[in-house]
């Protein structure tokens, strides 16, 4: 087995280990993570990067332990802090959940609860897991205002009794990320924190988690489609594709020097303001996303890859450094 | 050249109401009268956030819904007054694109029925002669002939956009308005839909409403670009003068929040206050005026027009 970096470390606040998370369905096996082998270091944003239905967001469930039936993690070890999570019980799960790690969702709207006010709402994260607080209510209350104070809400005080839908879209992710940053978590997962908001809105969020990183000193793991996003936060960055990471490295070499076609496609893809006097096309992918039950045999890209070979065709490509702190998965690399 | 479309003054407000009597308590200004002329052949980009009145514009074009003001012109036709069989008509010149290829497909029809419908309706050619066409729409948007009999939950995003297409362009339209085609899809599935767009166009030179809230996206499609905030255009210019030299303070700001794609480029911090106020707020001057921070006196008290200040090239704002 090929170890991508060490991956215990002092440095990383979360490694993880050959994970393998399988979806028994009645059409068949999906392994939607699929060998997932990855690690955060410590106060910095690790992106994981792909289109949908590439197994990105079970990836990050896998990590919250939060997987949906049919699903299972079947093998593979998550370290977070020392201590692999995948073997803790469910009551020790939960003391971290919401606590230590804190998850961000896609839709601010839906994943707010609807019949209770903002202010309640965070300070039950803090309650539950915010020792200094002892179950004080009014201390949680306290806190509560200070930390939407803290992701730019105006008038905290009177905001907390008010219900989301009385919110925009924007404010919604604010209290989201100030309910994920209440309790100053060492690891924060944000699955597509701003596809479902405007660009200012996006903006404005983007720089407020990097503020607050800085600030909380809080590791990001950042789920996305969006390559822009991903150059604006991250500084290293996992290509993903039918469940398995194809190519990590730090973010100015993907950009820069990325190797895998899959990767080079999706950047050269990308629309950019630039010089134009009139419509221009596009570079494309040929081809779509393959379902997970119907994978292509050997490399799963290759049937839409401009420079497949053969060998493509039978056999999935192993891990390769074709420089140090950068890996990809293409016959092009390997020996 | 004379427009294919051209739009006048176009208003609608919507009533708020309130209480057991539905009471009207306000007023909701989706479109805040608007100008606009569409050229054949040309695509016309719109660009705004959630909210801006993007929609209602469209369902104003199409006469989905009345304005409450205002005159809109299609190929020498008075939209706005026009009977029911011209509208009739005039429905197969206008075509529609919409966001979610999710939605827009009825889950029930078979793909090729869906494409073949609007030829139905309209009554064109012989059951034969529409099945010939309809398989030529497909193969026009790279639908393979094979499955046909399938039904739209067997198509991927991006497939189901293309029977959309397939559709819109049943009826060899003039016009068609496209509302967000490629939000819902993703990155190398979004370039090849708008290079279809493209490449129908140039072989059959109809013209483009093209909506989105996404920048990049609208410079690659559109020879001129309008932008749109709360109901009201403030800025209409040909794609390069716009993305180059952008005048209205919204639209400096919408291309300072459009991520860098670069690591370590740092993006110009925009000046931008706040989020957009709910469009039942009312305001006497500009509407960008709470949250410019170039406001001064006059921006709060009177609304500005819409202003040629270089060749082809409309601001509505007081201090450009």
């Amino acid at each position: 087995m090929y170890k991508m970096l060490n991956t215990v470390s002092d440095k990383n606040i979360l490694s993880i280990d050959d994970l393998h998370t399988h979806f028994f369905t009645s059409d068949g096996l999906v392994k939607a993570v699929d060998g997932v082998t990855l690690s955060l270091q410590k106060g910095r944003t690790l992106g994981i990067v792909g289109e949908s239905g590439c197994g990105k967001t079970v990836l990050a469930l896998s990590v919250m332990r939060l997987i949906p039936d049919p699903g299972r993690i079947v093998n593979g070890h998550i370290i977070f802090d020392g201590r692999d999570l995948l073997a803790l019980d469910e009551d020790e799960m939960r003391q971290i959940r919401g606590g230590r790690i804190s998850m961000i969702f896609q839709d601010p709207m839906t994943s707010l609860n609807p019949v209770f006010t903002i202010g309640s709402q965070i300070s039950e994260v803090i309650l539950l897991h915010d020792r200094d607080v002892s179950g004080s209510k009014d201390l949680a209350l306290e806190k509560t205002i200070d930390v939407l104070g803290m992701v730019g809400i105006p008038a905290p005080e009177n905001r907390i009794k008010d219900y989301p839908h009385q919110l925009s879209g924007g404010m919604c992710q604010r209290v989201m990320i100030a309910m994920a940053l209440a309790c100053k978590p060492e690891l924060m997962i944000a699955d597509e924190p701003t596809t479902a908001l405007d660009v200012t809105t996006q903006a404005q969020i983007l720089t407020l988690m990097n503020d607050l990183k800085d600030k909380v000193g809080t590791s990001i793991f950042f789920v996305t489609h969006d390559l822009g996003v991903v150059a604006e936060t991250c500084q290293h960055v996992a290509v993903m594709y039918t469940g398995k990471i194809v190519e990590f490295s730090s973010a100015d070499e993907i950009f820069d020097n990325p190797l895998h076609p899959y990767t080079k496609g999706l950047i050269k893809a990308l629309p950019v303001i630039g010089d134009r006097s009139g419509p221009s096309r596009l570079y494309t992918i040929p081809g779509v996303v393959p379902p997970f039950t119907d994978l292509p045999k050997g490399c799963t890209f290759h049937d839409r890859c401009e420079e497949s070979m053969d060998r493509c065709a039978h056999e999935f490509p192993p891990v390769c450094h074709p420089k140090p702190g950068h890996m990809v998965r293409c016959w092009r690399f390997g020996r | 050249m004379k427009p294919l479309l051209e739009v006048k003054g176009l208003k609608k407000y919507y009533p708020i109401k309130a209480g057991v009597f539905g009471k009207s308590i306000g007023q909701v200004k989706a479109v805040d009268g608007i100008d606009l002329d569409i050229y054949p052949n040309e695509t016309l980009g719109l660009v705004g956030e959630s909210g801006c009145g993007k929609s209602t514009l469209t369902r104003l074009i199409l006469r989905l819904e009345r304005p409450d003001e205002g005159t809109t012109i299609f190929d020498g036709i008075d939209v706005k007054n026009a009977s029911k069989e011209v509208i009739h008509n005039l429905r197969r010149d206008m075509q529609v694109i919409f966001q979610d290829p999710f939605s827009s497909l009825n889950p029930r029809r078979k793909v090729v029925s869906i494409v073949e419908e609007p030829m139905v309706i309209h009554k064109i050619g012989s059951k034969s002669e529409i099945r010939q066409r309809g398989l030529r729409l497909m193969e026009m948007v790279g639908i393979h002939k094979d499955v046909l009999n399938r039904y739209p939950h067997e198509f991927s995003g991006g497939q189901r956009q293309r029977i959309c297409i397939a559709r819109a362009l049943a009826l060899n339209p003039k016009f068609v308005i496209c509302d967000e085609p490629v939000s819902a899809l993703d990155v190398s599935i979004q370039a090849q839909v708008i290079n279809l767009l493209i490449d129908l166009q140039d072989e059959f030179g109809f013209s483009y409403l093209f909506i989105s809230h996404d920048l990049s996206v609208v410079s690659y499609i559109s020879n001129r670009v309008a932008v749109m905030y709360m109901g009201s255009i403030v800025e209409l210019a040909p794609t390069s003068l716009l993305y180059d030299y952008p005048m209205h303070p919204y639209t400096q700001a919408l291309l300072a929040a459009v991520p860098t794609h670069k690591p370590g480029l740092k993006r110009i911090e925009s000046d931008l206050k706040g989020d957009i106020p709910h469009p039942s707020d009312i305001f006497g001057g500009c509407v960008f005026s709470p949250r410019c921070a170039l406001a001064k006196d006059v921006c709060y008290n009177i609304k500005p027009t819409l202003v040629e200040k270089a060749k082809g090239h409309f601001v509505a704002c007081h201090m450009c």
